[in-house]
């Protein structure tokens, strides 16, 4: 019996995916349930033990006035820090700059991003967005708005997911 | 016809006669907080026209804005650790705009007391304001964060 399995069997099995999360569809797959979830700081938190080392952290703006910092110590966790509330295509501009700059294929990103400047979520104060590529990596996007202190937060998480 | 360098100076006269009576529609101005590159254990700072950023060798780092045609001045003072009161004031002494006020604002902070985590306070300066609030970090990479905002003179 012919047991391949066609590599590109996946690629409409994901953006079938992508396309049911944003329908709220249950999914097999745990992790993609996580987007019915309202943003909880408890992930904030829990990281907090480790994050007490003194060493420089890397840093650098991007998208005009928004800095992006990353810990050399903690692989895979990004913030970028911004003093003004942008509209859902910068936020969308931004999210791709961090994909990019944390190895995301240019393919992968080239096709998410005109759908990710629709993503209606972009528009929210705060928001909590998985997104998926091709090959099952998982990058998770935490957004927090504290208005009166006028301080926006965007947290990138990534992980990669076992099984196919 | 002119000769072409004297164009050249020409253009360039009324090139800078443009930029200062454009200049000069921006009644006022910030200065960048640039007292806040002279804290202990600062590693780098940039100023980029309104943004100004420090970063310290131990991870901390100041992210602030600055108006360049306003008075506005707000400052975010992210750290790896809890904020110690003498990081409060330090930050608190180079960050206000008028340093010939700090010492006085430093010692309003403390007869306020402790300032816990989730907590804001409002001080007074001889004719401006300054908030300073104090919350658990919304990032993974810090502990705590400290807000401040300037409360310009009312015109």
């Amino acid at each position: 019996m012919n047991t391949r399995v066609n590599r590109f069997a996946f690629i409409p099995l994901t953006l079938f995916v992508l396309l049911a999360q944003s329908a709220c569809a249950k999914e097999p797959e745990a992790p993609t349930t996580a987007i019915a979830e309202p943003v909880k700081k408890h992930s904030a938190q829990a990281e907090k033990k480790s994050a007490t080392q003194q060493h420089p952290l890397k840093v650098n703006f991007i998208h005009g006035e928004a800095l992006m910092v990353g810990d050399p110590a903690k692989e895979g966790v990004v913030s970028l820090f911004a003093m003004e509330p942008v509209s859902p295509s910068v936020m969308a501009s931004r999210i791709i700059d961090i994909l990019k700059a944390e190895g995301a294929s240019k393919a992968f990103v080239d096709k998410l991003e005109p759908r990710l400047k629709m993503n209606p979520r972009l528009e929210k104060d705060d928001f909590s967005l998985p997104i998926i590529d091709e090959e099952g990596n998982e990058y998770r996007f935490e957004y927090q708005s504290d208005i009166s202190n006028r301080f926006y937060t965007l947290n990138y998480y990534s992980k990669a997911l076992n099984g196919e | 016809m002119l000769q072409p360098w004297k164009t050249c100076i020409y253009a360039f006269l009324l090139a800078t006669l443009a930029t200062t009576a454009h200049a000069e529609d921006c009644m006022v101005s910030t200065d960048p907080p640039a007292r806040l590159s002279t804290l202990p254990d600062v590693m780098q700072h940039t100023d980029k026209s309104g943004v100004y950023q420090v970063t310290f060798a131990g991870g901390d780092l100041i992210l602030a804005k600055y108006g360049t045609c306003e008075l506005a001045l707000s400052a975010h003072y992210l750290l790896r650790t809890d904020a110690s009161l003498k990081n409060i004031e330090d930050f608190l002494a180079a960050v206000v705009p008028a340093q010939g006020q700090a010492a006085s604002l430093v010692q309003q902070l403390q007869e306020k007391g402790p300032l816990s985590s989730g907590q804001s306070v409002s001080l007074e300066g001889e004719n401006d304001g300054h908030l300073l609030s104090i919350q658990p970090a919304s990032s993974p990479l810090f502990k705590t964060v400290v807000h401040y905002r300037w409360q310009a003179p009312q015109h």
